[in-house]
């Protein structure tokens, strides 16, 4: 059968054409098969998988050892040269839904993925901190979870704990 | 077997309408760019800030090097819409936004890994004989082409269907119909903005409501995967896909997940089903 041909890279062979699709499948297939081992179940097509919500509330441990409550995600501290300044999850993190505290909000991708990723988060804004805070060694989050179905619980999420000398 | 397989892999027809395909994903790549330049210029570029990779952190470009790639993204947008090196831009595309979802999983959403892993398999596709650099209609010596691609782009449908649907058939909280009704409670107000009616919303957000949903959904996903592939469904299939995907649209937030969704459906609708016999004679081209 007579098939005008303009040559292109993209034209593939009868071979060729076997081996991509296999190729192409055997990724696709295993991407969907292994959706659990990543949070957020990406590349896998789980559409609308949950409709989790939570409330973030964020307290932080001092180098003195306190754990302090902080309301709306922000906090007072004393910078290297003892002046007071405020800081707010907000300055740091610009998803909503790792940024706004004492409010609910939908958690994004699902249980998991909120988890996951909001501990990415307390462990970057802890290794951000530098000298601008002077008082915060440890980030500490109570979330509270609601299932779409109504299933509450309740996870502590905490940072890395940082040092004055090494961050 | 072999003589089926090689058949379906041999297959031609009309590339016609594959050029429409291309013209409107490559406004959606466009569009995409657009918007991942938009929100760096109010946010930052996300190298700079909170970020999770997938890749190891030095693979993640520097801010230079990302406005770069956004830049040839836009141009290759456009080469794609004018049809223009449109199956190299494809290709190119596809495979640097799935880099920047790799680059980091906050920005991961089905629908931008679609419209790249679509961009990819149009590329293999003879998308640029229509529709391209002025031409509307394919010459009549270049009207017949390959059809593989296609078929494996229809499959990709066809997976992600089976993928998401059986999903939410393992799912008891979902089959139960709780997770949509109370994605319409947060989402109906946009649906009712939209022009859907009041007393619809509330009833799908009531629990009976959600519930018929959710085996509505559950079905549809799952019976659209088999009945896109039997001749005799085929193309009933493909409008009761594409009615399924507008109403998701009119309801829920998706962006455009359903508009690719629809292009590939527009392909079943339009396209046979596979015999697995060597292709027929093609009708004489039809030169307008």
């Amino acid at each position: 059968m007579p098939v005008a041909a303009r040559s292109s890279i993209f034209d593939l062979g009868p071979r060729a054409r076997v081996v991509f699709v296999a190729l192409w499948l055997g990724v696709q297939l295993a991407l969907v098969a292994t959706a659990s081992l990543r949070p957020e179940h990406a590349f896998a097509f789980r559409m609308f998988s949950e409709s989790t919500t939570d409330v973030l509330h964020l307290s932080r441990r001092t180098f003195d050892g306190d754990l302090v409550s902080c309301d709306g995600g922000g906090w007072w501290t004393r910078t290297r040269n003892g002046a007071r300044l405020y800081h707010s999850m907000r300055d740091f993190i610009d998803a909503p839904e790792l940024s706004f505290y004492d409010i609910r909000m939908p958690a994004s991708y699902g249980r998991a993925a909120e988890l996951a990723r909001l501990r990415a988060a307390l462990d970057y804004v802890i290794g951000r901190l530098g000298d601008d805070d002077r008082t915060t060694a440890q980030f500490v989050v109570d979330v509270n979870l609601r299932s779409g179905a109504g299933a509450q619980s309740h996870v502590t999420v905490e940072s890395r704990t940082r040092t004055l000398d090494a961050r | 077997m072999l003589a089926r397989l090689r058949a379906i892999f041999g297959e031609v027809g009309d590339v016609q309408r594959l050029g429409l395909v291309r013209l409107m994903l490559g406004f959606f790549l466009f569009r995409q760019a657009l918007h991942d330049v938009e929100h760096a210029s109010v946010w930052g570029y996300f190298g700079t800030r909170f970020h999770v990779p997938i890749l190891p952190d030095a693979l993640v470009p520097t801010p230079l090097g990302w406005a770069t790639l956004e830049a040839a993204m836009l141009t290759m947008g456009a080469l794609v819409v004018v049809g223009i090196a449109a199956r190299p831009s494809l290709f190119l595309s596809g495979i640097a936004g799935i880099y920047l979802l790799l680059c980091d999983r906050m920005r991961y959403h089905h629908h931008i890994y679609t419209l790249y892993l679509m961009a990819l398999l149009v590329a293999f596709m003879p998308c640029d004989r229509s529709w391209a650099r002025g031409r509307r209609f394919a010459p009549d010596e270049e009207r017949i082409g390959p059809l593989w691609a296609m078929r494996l782009l229809q499959l990709q449908l066809t997976l992600i269907y089976v993928a998401s649907g059986g999903s939410k058939l393992f799912d008891a909280e979902w089959r139960s119909g709780a997770v949509l009704a109370d994605r319409l409670v947060r989402y109906g107000s946009s649906a009712i903005a939209r022009g859907v009616p009041h007393a619809i919303v509330d009833f799908l957000r009531s629990p009976l409501g959600g519930s018929l949903m959710a085996k509505g959904a559950i079905c549809t996903e799952l019976g659209l995967a088999v009945a896109l592939w039997h001749p005799r469904t085929r193309r009933l299939a493909a409008w009761a896909g594409i009615l399924f995907h507008v109403t998701i649209d009119l309801t829920t937030g998706v962006d455009i997940f359903s508009w690719l969704s629809i292009l590939i459906l527009y392909l079943f609708a339009s396209y046979a089903t596979p015999s697995g016999s060597p292709s027929a004679a093609p009708d004489p081209p039809r030169t307008p």
